[in-house]
């Protein structure tokens, strides 16, 4: 018993930082698993995908209230991500847990220096549509965002959105829904294959998936407002610290 | 883009149910798990099921949107999609 309750609260308390923070997805989830509640970091990542889903309905309906995805090019562009997915959760079961930790390292300390500067976001006021003038270069992209999501276990807005904002020229607000909708699919189908290959520790999954969910709902309740710089300061150690923690196993071993 | 014809609606409210419903069912699983009873893993089982089933109804709710909106090439692409999802599952579930 007290372990489930473990399990609830890291659950919960990575939700809660993620949908603080707004980084979402499994960049927190995954280190918190693994380096708080002990986890391994191959039962972490298929818990993680799963409870992505669940937090990517809630999420993606704030959007879809407001008008701000793009169904045309969720679904053109969800299906290489799909497809991405799948290809890589099925890598993730030959890749050893080491290279797994490693990049999600570079994740997380990358995450956990663009908190630190801030969201400075250019002021553009003439959003130029290149859907189609870069679509094959965005299906390719979507592609290998996909594998690298599910080989380490998070939904991919981390470059969803500068893909959408930046490549195809949406408006920031459209780039963050379209993306939310998208990763919900793509984190469906690496839950499949997780699924089907027994590979979702059920009786970890759920209780984290239900602390999640609602520290998630908490957490984006609280974090609405912009961040001040001791709050991203204090996150940035604390991010910092998971990162250290998640590379300190694999880099001793190549030592 | 002819989204503004869309009911949205629709998929914003089973998203919503869908939420609450998983949410309910996993504290159930939590429940059970936590009283050691077998039927916990079951419980854990079907809501996993349940969440892919959710995923795969907005595919289909959305297909149906852009029909109806009578942009067909879209609509082929969400059936793609619904199709792929399914014989991720089916695929593997008969030949692994």
């Amino acid at each position: 018993m007290p372990q489930m309750l473990l399990y609830l609260l890291c659950g919960f308390l990575a939700g809660m930082l993620g949908g603080y923070l707004g980084v979402g997805g499994g960049e927190i989830m995954v280190p918190f698993l693994t380096v708080i509640a002990g986890l391994d970091i191959k039962s972490a990542v298929p818990v993680s995908v799963a409870a992505i889903v669940v937090n990517s309905f809630s999420a993606s309906n704030e959007y879809l209230k407001h008008g701000m995805v793009d169904l045309e090019l969720v679904i053109v562009l969800a299906i290489f991500l799909v497809l991405g997915n799948i290809a890589g959760s099925n890598l993730s079961m030959v890749v050893p847990a080491d290279y797994i930790k490693l990049l999600l390292t570079i994740l997380l300390v990358y995450t956990a220096f663009s908190l630190l500067k801030g969201r400075r976001v250019s002021k553009r006021l003439i959003f130029s549509d290149n859907r189609t003038k870069y679509l094959p270069v965005c299906l390719a992209l979507a592609f290998c965002v996909g594998t690298f999501a599910s080989l380490v276990g998070i939904g991919g807005g981390v470059f969803l959105i500068p893909i959408l904002y930046l490549i195809v020229g949406l408006p920031l607000t459209t780039a963050r829904g379209t993306s939310s909708l998208m990763i919900c699919f793509a984190s469906a189908s690496a839950t499949a294959v997780y699924f089907v290959y027994d590979l979702i520790e059920l009786s970890i999954a759920a209780p984290i998936i239900l602390g999640i969910a609602l520290g998630g709902k908490v957490g984006g309740f609280f974090g609405t407002g912009a961040k001040s710089i001791v709050i991203r300061v204090l996150f940035f150690l604390v991010m910092l610290y998971l990162a250290y923690e998640l590379a300190r196993g694999p880099l001793e071993g190549l030592v | 883009m002819k989204e503004q014809y869309f009911q949205i609606k629709v998929l914003i409210r089973l998203q919503k149910v869908g939420w609450i419903f998983i949410l309910a069912w996993f504290a159930l699983g939590t429940v059970l798990y936590v009283l050691e009873l077998s039927v916990a893993r079951q419980v854990a089982f079907w809501g996993v099921i349940a969440l892919l089933v959710i995923t795969l109804v907005k595919v289909f709710i959305i297909a149906e949107q852009f029909r109806m909106a009578r942009l067909y090439r879209f609509c082929l692409l969400s059936y793609a999609l619904f199709f792929i999802l399914l014989s991720t599952v089916l695929l593997k579930a008969f030949f692994v």
